[in-house]
């Protein structure tokens, strides 16, 4: 009897389980991975979805979808008329807009807004721009018949892991819109021969397109991001003066490690001014001329290395100054140590920073020249 | 006096109640709070309210030297008369059932937006009352042990954050107090609230086994509790930036969903489940308080009555009206001030009016 009525709450507890409202079997549902949206020449709104399909006798390894929407929610409802299970968008990994977008809808940040909203949206997908209608890129087929999904974040997870563009997932995307004292940077992709990497968009605060990075600039970026937790790799030509033949190759190659970034910030006379210091070790990987890297000559290869880094960084300054975007954030250095100068400027820090001086000094040592002479 | 002594705690017990009850809803609320009075300084209100409170709980703690034998309550009664000591139990009954209401449905408002989104409220705030009943109707030293096993079940919480440190920027900590020391003063108010737990130190010091311990057991236990706001705080005030804070509500649960683990996503889901049981123990012993103190009124020890009474009208009106978020925080704010007046002012009020009847009588005695 006592066992009994000790077994009866147990019991009751099982019966309420089926009464979960959240239950969702895997072959009712239909899990969309890459999310996107364009926007046609005639201003109207375009969702895109991919969809894997798991049968085993399918041809198609995914499926393609497009609805006209001016809302993704919306959208969803419009997916799921199409789509053979309950559609939706938790385990979305990539999340695609085109070019034509952020270039014509300067508010189109608010498309972002489901994703955090719903509690149960992920905020890890990967951002990225695409240079091309999106059409082109859903109907693109990957030719080792991967799916696309996975396509796209190998492209994007190879080129980060070798500094070549930034990585901006949604939720970093969400600070640096949001951030008055930096401007987001994207991901750029574009189906050229194969899917690739461009390198990295540029946007203003409100989040319009600006301008494009190539592979050197985004890693150089990084760098000034203090995000650069691989090596990153420079080719150049040394100065005629360092080699013997002239006329022959003066190509050199060096991996970059151990990248210590310096900033410092003064304010003179209502102008910001940074000082960026880099110190480096280099390891060289490819010399096509012959010359002893002893003394001297190591120590002229150095300076030389640090120059033309230096002249690159301040090319790429220059060219954000000229655009009037921060994607190193600056402006979040300036709030730090200026905060009452900074206030005054915060919301045109672009404006702000075009006109802040920026030195760069480079630092760097030598420190492995490989197992050849 | 014996029902005291056959259910003594021990200072670990102490320590995770008073740690549990005040942790809980804090730890997803609190950085908001503090980021929205005080900018990336709340940290310092938080250390200025753990000050102040560690000092008013030692007073009490002193103050309940003197009276080893029973509660608050009972020394209301030995001392002011019997209907007093109902008065006041009658007071604090209402305080103990808003502030376990208030916690339920707060913590099914997360699940319900965070994962059972199409499950309506009264079954998940259902399943979570039958454990919550089946820990409550017990004694003292059973909602010890169980608080105490639900804190060192969640002491991996701290290291599962540590994954969000790989986005943290500590420029967003600085500059150190841009407004003055005004707007770091005027937030120590607002942590106070989630310091509250002053009950546990004039209710559960009878239960104590070892009571020379109590002033240190209760550092300690307000230690642990700023050690783990100013843990979330900083994390998120170093995640998030200062700019974008004021547009995501529960930062804690935000910043997990940032961490992607490679054999599970949604690493948030699993936090929050773990937490209930974090969670929990803000409900479990305001229920037994609940109960203890209607009992009390009418001279009762069964505590199972008038927790079924009470589980029963939460269902039950849950299936008719739940309050919203926006309710559930002016709740908060209003209960923030109750729970101020009951739980500082009032005990010390009542602690003080004894000492000095007591020594009045004892001067009456002498002469």
């Amino acid at each position: 009897m006592t066992a009994a009525r000790k077994l009866l709450p147990p019991l009751a507890l099982l019966l309420l389980l089926t009464g979960c409202f959240d239950r969702l079997d895997m072959e009712d549902a239909s899990m969309s991975l890459v999310a996107g949206i364009d926007v046609e020449e005639n201003g109207e709104v375009y969702q895109y979805t991919s969809i894997p399909i798991f049968a085993k006798n399918s041809k198609k390894k995914s499926q393609s979808l497009k609805v006209k929407s001016t809302s993704l929610r919306q959208g969803r409802g419009k997916f799921d008329t199409f789509t053979v299970g309950s559609f939706n968008g938790r385990k979305i990994q990539v999340i695609v807009v085109s070019k034509r977008l952020i270039e014509t809808e300067h508010a189109w940040f608010r498309f972002m807004d489901v994703y955090f909203r719903d509690g149960r949206n992920p905020i890890t997908s990967h951002m990225i721009v695409f240079d091309g209608p999106l059409s082109q890129l859903y109907e693109y087929t990957p030719p080792n018949q991967t799916i696309l999904p996975i396509a796209l974040l190998g492209v994007v997870k190879s080129t980060s892991s070798r500094s070549e563009a930034v990585k901006t997932t949604l939720q970093e995307l969400h600070t640096q819109m949001y951030e008055f004292g930096q401007t987001p940077a994207v991901t750029e992709v574009e189906l050229k021969q194969d899917l690739r990497v461009k390198g990295t968009s540029l946007l203003a605060h409100d989040g319009r397109y600006v301008t494009s990075l190539d592979s050197k600039e985004s890693a150089l970026l990084l760098i000034l991001k203090k995000k650069n937790t691989r090596t990153v790799g420079f080719s150049f030509e040394v100065p005629k003066e360092l080699v013997t033949d002239p006329e022959g190759s003066r190509w050199i190659s060096f991996t970059a490690e151990k990248i210590k970034v310096k900033i410092r910030t003064a304010v003179k006379g209502g102008r910001f001014s940074f000082d960026i210091r880099i110190r480096m070790a280099a390891g060289l990987m490819e010399k096509q001329f012959p010359t002893d890297i002893r003394a001297e000559q190591k120590r002229k290869l150095e300076a030389a290395y640090s120059e033309y880094v230096k002249k690159e960084l301040e090319k790429l300054l220059d060219k954000l100054r000229e655009n009037k975007v921060d994607p190193i954030g600056l402006g979040i250095y300036a709030r730090a140590y200026h905060y009452g100068d900074f206030q005054k400027v915060k919301d045109h820090w672009d404006e702000a920073f075009s006109e802040a001086d920026v030195n760069v000094a480079v630092n760097v040592k030598i420190t492995d020249e490989g197992s050849v002479k | 006096m014996n029902r005291y002594a056959d259910n003594s705690i021990t200072t670990l017990q102490f320590i995770a109640i008073i740690t549990g009850t005040q942790v809980s809803f804090g730890f997803i609320d609190i950085p908001y709070e503090l980021h929205e009075h005080a900018g990336s300084d709340g940290w310092i209100s938080l250390v200025i309210g753990w000050l102040v409170t560690t000092a008013a709980s030692l007073i009490a703690i002193r103050l309940m030297k003197g009276y080893r034998q029973g509660t608050l309550l009972d020394l209301l009664a030995q001392y002011g008369g019997r209907w007093a000591g109902r008065a006041v139990a009658c007071v604090l009954a209402c305080y103990f059932a808003i502030f376990s209401y208030d916690g339920l449905i707060y913590s099914t408002r997360v699940i319900k937006s965070r994962i059972l989104q199409e499950t309506p409220i009264f079954i998940t705030l259902f399943l979570i009352l039958i454990p919550a009943y089946m820990v409550a109707r017990n004694e003292v030293r059973n909602i010890g042990r169980y608080s105490e096993f639900a804190l060192l079940a969640s002491l991996w919480i701290p290291f599962i954050f540590s994954f969000t440190l790989r986005h943290a920027n500590w420029l967003y900590l600085l500059p150190v107090l841009p407004g003055g020391w005004g707007p770091v003063l005027s937030t120590v108010p607002h942590t106070i609230y989630y310091f509250l737990s002053f009950f546990a130190s004039v209710f559960l010091y009878p239960y104590l086994q070892k009571k020379e311990r109590a002033g240190m057991a209760i550092v300690i236990a307000l230690t642990l509790t700023l050690l783990s706001f100013l843990f979330i705080s900083i994390v998120c005030f170093v995640f998030l930036s200062p700019d974008e804070f004021g547009t995501i509500y529960q930062p804690a649960i935000y910043l997990l969903k940032t961490v992607r683990l490679p054999f599970l996503e949604q690493v948030e889901g699993m936090f929050i489940v773990m937490y209930l049981l974090i969670f929990s123990i803000a409900w479990i012993p305001s229920l037994y308080f609940f109960s203890y103190s209607v009992n009390w009124t009418f001279g009762r020890t069964d505590p199972r009555l008038p927790l079924r009474l009470l589980i029963g009208t939460i269902i039950v009106s849950s299936y008719f009206y739940v309050p919203d978020y926006w309710q559930l925080i002016r709740l908060n704010k209003w209960l923030s001030g109750f729970g101020f007046g009951v739980e500082y002012v009032l005990p010390l009020l009542l602690l003080a009016l004894l000492s000095m009847s007591k020594r009045y009588r004892a001067e009456v005695k002498q002469a």
